[in-house]
């Protein structure tokens, strides 16, 4: 009995999120009935608005479930005697950081939406369930878990890229992102088929000790998963309908876009590359996978015009670093890990600055030149951008720098300076890329007409507030030692990272 | 009264966050620059007392501070001061100030241009008393960014572009500098498994010893050696500090940046750059450095060389106080890559005197350009007539900076040049010849200026300085003669740190006059 109860225990954090989405598909149709709703009318809005309420209750008490994992450190699975899934101090963290960056997506999308006219309580049930496949691949310890974990949060993203029913290019990047994912999803499939011939049997560990014995059906299976997830993260040369994606879909998907469906994907790839195939220290193809991605990423984004297919550019760029911090072995996994969660809150940050001066000109225009003289009308939403920026950039002070240090230091310790060479290029073509933007942002006179101010929405405030305190705390005290009046801060997140890559990522 | 030596940064840094409130809520531009010259004249007064209370008697560093920040990641806050660092450290909290109350107040943005130049003088400290080179690392891109903040900000033409090719070159020369200190850092850790980038990782060795890259192949790389990284780390440096032949890009920069930003980087940015050179490049690869130093020297020559003749094709004033800085970089360049005592005196002395007489010289050149809107020489002629006092202290800081006897230039150029002579006689001929005539191209320029016809109904009614001009100007003049007629207490503090340092490279370094020269 107390190991069932421990087996369902292990699956709060999932669980929590599942039934939250179900509640809020349920809640939308029984509330639309009513005519007012705690002493206030009931509209399509309002309805919404207490929706995406109940999706924040039920991400925190998954994210509280999962913190607790973590602070506990033990591994848990489901189904001991052949488990599928795994909560251990590796997936642990990074559901947390999933279940955060979800919570950001819904506090943004609670005035974005609104604005736009498309706020209906579904929204909030597909970016639940989208959260919770991202939870089951995460902690997938099996290829079909994996593969449905994968699944489960691929097509509500799908659904929530298109949201807007209105907008041709929300409709043609969801299109395109059917085709890119689809295509994703069968190459992994057709690998996860090869890899189950060779070990005939679908965990990770049997898969690996095949590819050990030196199979080809195992090796060629390893290829194809890795091709896959280098679609699913929009790694050159998959990233053209990413950026459609991204830029067609609404901000608050974008954000969940990069801060939750990249991140997912990336942990579950790390997993995979440790636990599952084992690809070799090294190996050229990841190191050239992660220049190429890097450079092309950054040099692209230098012809932008759009802002989000810029920031878009930039996200595939970093992502290099994590192809790179892959191929420089398991060293390197915590530099990988504080990246993905320092880039992510730097892109979400930088989408919530771009929804805050949609809502204050009344249109998005969505040009990069719109931010052009930002910091004449708004100073702070200009010094967080500048910050975000930054981060992308890897200047000193931010959690960018952090974990580009960290990695070139590990890349350096092997030895492996022409993959130094390559993140040294891509750093300095990404800071080429955020200087020209902040040129125009501190620089270049804004246009009169443009002068009205708007406050800033809670949600969006909340928004800013967090990824600037984090990106902030990764860069100025990673490993926490704020003095005694800033000892609320004292949090190491660092030290949280290295345990959960040595510990999370072993049998 | 003691202090720590963190507090050189924290004053400015808080000193730069008021005036941000100031700027926010927009205060009167009086108090901002009361505000701001308050600060510098506190972090002038602490530093004033470093200098003052360093113990010349003693060798390695001093007042030394240290926090844990990274331990992870082997950063940490070490601070320290030694004979390389403290007498730059008071001339830039010096300049830093006497910026302050030079700088002409514009209307717009004030209060913002006076907070980016705290930034840049916290930056600038942080970088020379920081013994952690990841730290030294962080300071300098601040320094970088502020300034091209600082420039970008002050609204005239182009100026944000060119602003942010600054920032561009600087971003780069940061990180060919960190790749070269995380191999310096990763090497240590090979030999000692310490992982730290501290210069004094180990209790009681010499800095030196601690970081020091051997040349042959290191740790696990077979195929690249010492050599690499020390390019890359001067690549670095020039990248941040225009050294010729990385001057190219910024000469739009010298045609718009405002005087007091141009201050900033022939005054201080140059010097850090010299200091680089001395605390990191040499000591962390000095087997490498042996090898390259005739090379080196050649080409320090030709950037000298060529610098000179830059000089005689300048019209600006502001141009040919930048192209002469260029030389004298070069000319530091040649003094470090002696290896000789005289030769690192006359560098390190040199990071001091040409903060103050440079500075001076760009404080001079920002005063006339309020007044007239153009440095162009040709637009100048019989000023010293309705300008007497402008055009005493032109004469006198020229003088200086040209390296006349009496002044702090003398000083530092004439160690520079015996540290030459002993070295290498014929490039020191060459050095010593190219000087002289950038003397002469000054002492032209200076005369244009200042003597002959008034052929130019503007300059009849030029307005001669104010009591806060010619205060900042007596200020550093004082300091310009102090350095020159006593130098004594400045070489007491720098004498025992050169040769502590070259005592360590020189374990691996042939005699200087041993070296050889690449021509022969």
């Amino acid at each position: 009995m107390t190991r069932v109860v421990t087996e369902v225990g292990m699956l709060g954090p999932i669980a929590w999120v599942v039934l939250g989405a179900f509640a809020i598909a349920i809640g939308e149709r029984a509330l639309s009935r009513r005519d007012t709703l705690l002493g206030r009318p009931v509209t399509p809005g309002y309805v919404a608005t207490v929706l995406g309420l109940l999706a924040l209750v039920c991400l925190a008490m998954s994210g509280l479930l999962s913190a607790a994992q973590f602070a506990d450190g033990a591994f848990r699975s489901f189904m001991p005697t052949h488990p599928r899934l795994r909560l251990d101090p590796y997936s642990a963290l990074l559901s947390i950081w999933i279940v955060i960056a979800a919570a950001l997506c819904c506090a943004l999308a609670l005035t974005q939406l609104g604005a736009r006219k498309v706020h209906f309580g579904d929204f909030y049930a597909l970016l639940l369930l989208a959260t919770a496949g991202a939870l089951v691949a995460i902690q997938a310890i099996d290829w079909v878990a994996l593969f449905l974990g994968l699944e489960l949060m691929g097509l509500p993203i799908v659904a929530l890229v298109g949201f807007d029913a209105r907008s041709r290019g929300g409709q043609e990047a969801a299109m395109k992102l059917v085709v890119s994912w689809g295509l994703a999803s069968a190459t992994g499939a057709y690998g996860m088929a090869l890899l189950y011939g060779a070990a005939g049997a679908t965990d990770f560990a049997a898969v690996r000790e095949s590819i050990a014995n030196g199979s080809a059906l195992a090796a060629a299976g390893s290829a194809l998963v890795v091709a896959s997830f280098a679609a699913r993260l929009g790694t050159v040369p998959f990233h053209a309908n990413f950026v459609d994606a991204a830029d067609g879909a609404l901000r608050p998907v974008t954000a969940f876009l990069f801060g939750v469906a990249v991140v997912a994907a990336a942990g579950a790839m790390i997993r995979v590359m440790t636990l599952g195939i084992a690809a070799p220290d090294g190996a050229s193809v990841l190191r050239v996978m992660g220049v190429t991605t890097g450079v092309l990423g950054a040099a692209m984004a230098t012809g932008q015009v759009r802002f989000v297919r810029w920031l878009a550019y930039l996200g595939i760029a970093v992502a290099g670093f994590l192809w790179a911090g892959l191929a420089a072995g398991t060293g390197a996994i915590p530099a990988v890990l504080l990246g993905l969660v320092a880039h992510a809150s730097a892109i979400v940050g930088a989408l919530a600055v771009a929804i805050a001066i949609s809502q204050q000109k009344g249109h998005d225009s969505g040009e990069l030149s719109a931010l052009a003289g930002l910091a004449q009308v708004r100073p702070g939403l200009a010094t967080l951008l500048t910050l975000f920026l930054f981060t992308i950039a890897g200047v000193p002070g931010t959690g960018g720098f952090t974990a580009r240090w960290m990695l070139g230091v590990a890349v350096l310790q092997r030895g492996d300076f022409i993959l130094a060479g390559g993140l040294g290029v891509i750093s300095a073509l990404l800071f080429v890329a955020v200087a020209r933007c902040l040129r125009d942002v501190w620089f270049v006179s804004r246009p009169a007409e443009t002068a009205a101010r708007v406050r800033l929405a809670t949600g969006e405030a909340l928004v800013l507030g967090f990824c600037a305190a984090l990106v902030l705390s990764l860069g100025i005290a990673p490993s926490g030692g704020w003095p005694a009046p800033l000892s609320i801060l004292d949090v190491p997140v660092l030290s949280w990272i290295e345990s959960a890559a040595t510990a999370g990522l072993t049998d | 009264m003691t202090f720590a030596l963190s507090s050189l940064v924290v004053i400015p840094l808080v000193s730069a966050l008021l005036l941000a409130l100031c700027a926010r809520f927009r205060v009167g531009l009086f108090v901002c620059r009361a505000l701001a010259a308050l600060g510098a004249l506190v972090t002038l007064g602490v530093a004033g007392t470093f200098v003052a209370s360093f113990d010349v008697t003693r060798t390695g560093f001093q007042s030394v501070e240290a926090n844990s920040w990274i331990p992870a990641l082997g950063i940490d806050f070490l601070f320290g001061i030694d004979g390389l660092s403290v007498g730059l450290i008071g001339a830039v909290a010096a300049l830093s100030f006497l910026i302050i109350l030079g700088t002409e107040r514009r209307e717009q943005g004030f209060a913002g241009q006076l907070c980016l130049l705290l930034l840049c003088e916290a930056s600038a400290l942080g970088c020379l008393i920081s013994l952690n080179l990841v730290v030294f690392i962080i300071c300098g891109e601040f320094l970088t960014l502020a300034l091209a903040a600082f420039i970008g900000s002050s609204g005239r033409g182009e100026c944000h572009v060119v602003a942010s090719r600054y920032a561009m070159r600087g971003a780069v020369g940061s990180l060919l500098i960190a790749v070269a200190v995380a191999v310096a850092g990763v090497a240590l850790f090979d030999r000692t498994g310490i992982w730290s980038f501290n210069l004094l990782a180990v209790p009681g060795a010499s800095p030196l010893a601690q970081l020091a890259v051997p040349t042959e192949s290191v740790w696990n790389a077979q195929f690249l050696d010492a050599r690499i990284w020390l390019v890359a780390l001067v690549l670095g440096v020039g990248l941040r500090v225009p050294f010729v032949p990385f001057h190219a890009n910024v000469r739009d920069l010298v045609a718009c940046a405002p005087p007091a930003a141009l201050a900033w980087i022939v005054a201080i940015a140059l010097p850090i750059g010299i200091y680089t050179l001395l605390r990191v490049a040499v000591p962390l690869f000095p087997e490498a450095s042996a090898q390259g130093a005739p090379w080196v020297s050649w080409f320090a020559v030709a950037g000298l060389v060529y610098s000179v003749a830059l000089a005689c094709a300048q019209s600006q004033l502001r141009g040919l106080v930048f192209v002469t800085s260029l030389a004298y970089g070069a000319f530091a360049l040649l003094g470090i890559f002696t290896f000789n005592v005289q030769g690192w005196n006359g560098a390190t002395v040199f990071t001091v005197t040409h903060v103050l007489t440079s500075g001076m010289l760009m404080l001079l050149v920002g005063m006339l350009e309020t007044r007239r809107e153009t440095s162009a020489i040709a637009d100048f002629g019989g000023i010293a007539r309705p300008m007497p006092v402008f055009g005493f202290f032109l004469l006198v800081a020229g003088f200086a900076f040209v390296g006349l006897p009496l002044f702090a230039g003398f000083i530092s150029q004439m160690l520079l040049a015996f540290g030459a002579f002993l070295a290498n006689p014929r490039l020191a001929a060459v050095a010593l010849l190219a000087m002289i005539v950038l003397a002469g191209v000054w002492v032209r320029s200076i005369r244009r200026v200042l003597l002959g016809p008034i052929d130019r109904d503007e300059n009849r009614s030029l307005i001669d300085l104010g009591v806060r001009e010619k205060s900042a100007l007596a200020l550093a003049l004082l300091m310009i003669l102090w350095m020159g007629l006593a130098p004594r207490p400045l070489l007491r503090r720098v004498e025992p740190s050169v040769i502590e340092t070259l005592d360590r490279v020189q374990d691996v370094v042939p005699r200087a006059g041993d070296l050889v020269d690449p021509g022969s």
